[in-house]
């Protein structure tokens, strides 16, 4: 926990300071997980503050400040949520349409050949929010939380508040369905896995 | 069609944590705090709005209950309400068209008519 119960509750109670000192403790990790879920770096800003607003005004609803993290990172998930399914359709690129040059990072990537380190950077960057915005919403913020944020199975069951199987389940397909697009970037291998069938 | 094999599992295990490592962290701008602060008094201000609209709606509807609870039990005149209420319909009859309020003239044309 970034911040004291205490603050939790005195922001309950209506303390605007408090509920200022929860967002400066909050603010960078929120905003870099909103950073990676939508991946675009101009929009974060916006979806950040729609995240502590939507908090403040739900602030009453919190039973326990024990679970105040999930419940943040389900209000961020959602926020996110919200901005993905407004911008789906800028976001409809399949893989089958990517570019030459995505196709040239994917090789890159797989064979692991050196690139100036922050183009290297942007193209991942760019490669994987590709990869991401070839599968819905849903699979997109659970495969960022769990691949690329970390988060275990018992964060990610209270965020979600689903039991443990469904979510891994859910995290198999959607794996599953991110694999596909990511052979699909990669002739070779997938050349070797059809020869491989 | 197959299924991705292990290799690419790791290669996206790979490009999910170089992903990680490639996401810059976002610049937080002077602009952040106020703008929240912002947000929540502009639905603080369109709620505010819509329980006063309802509040006086709601005060107006019960002034209006009130009122026509008010005009329905008090009755409108004295006399109506002892009238009306407390006598039978002749005794009603009686008291308005009592014989000493007819005028003579009227008397002697009704004889004449029954006549």
């Amino acid at each position: 926990m970034l911040v004291d119960f205490e603050i939790i509750e005195r922001a309950q109670q209506g303390d605007g300071g408090a509920f200022n000192q929860m967002v400066q403790a909050y603010r960078k990790r929120i905003l870099g997980t909103i950073a990676r879920l939508i991946g675009r770096p101009e929009d974060v800003e916006d979806v950040g503050q729609e995240v502590f607003v939507r908090l403040f005004f739900s602030l009453d609803q919190l039973r326990t400040p024990e679970v105040f993290e999930p419940w943040l990172y389900r209000l961020t998930v959602n926020a996110a949520y919200d901005y993905l399914r407004r911008q789906r359709r800028r976001r409809e690129s399949r893989m089958s349409d990517l570019s030459e040059q995505q196709v040239v990072i994917a090789d890159a990537l797989a064979g692991g050949r050196r690139l100036d380190e922050e183009q290297q950077k942007a193209r991942t960057r760019e490669f994987v929010q590709s990869l991401l915005s070839s599968v819905s919403e849903e699979d997109r913020i659970l495969l960022t939380l769990k691949e690329v944020e970390g988060l275990s199975l018992k964060e990610l069951e209270q965020i979600y508040q689903v039991k443990e199987n469904a979510l891994k389940v859910r995290l198999f397909r959607a794996r599953q369905r991110v694999l596909k697009a990511f052979a699909a970037t990669q002739p070779e291998a997938a050349k070797q896995l059809s020869g491989d069938d | 069609m197959a299924l991705p094999n292990d290799g690419f599992h790791d290669e996206l295990a790979r490009a999910f944590a170089e992903y990680r490592e490639a996401c810059p962290a976002p610049e937080l701008s002077d602009g952040f705090m106020p703008g929240i602060w912002r947000g929540i008094e502009a639905r603080c201000g369109f709620s505010m709005t819509v329980r006063r609209i309802s509040r006086r709606f709601v005060t107006a509807a019960v002034a209006l209950c009130l009122l026509m609870a008010i005009l329905l039990t008090i009755p409108r005149t004295p006399n109506a309400a002892v009238g009306y209420a407390s006598s039978t319909y002749l005794e009603a009859l009686a008291t308005d068209h009592s014989i000493e309020d007819i005028p003579i003239t009227d008397l002697e044309h009704r004889d004449g008519g029954v006549e």
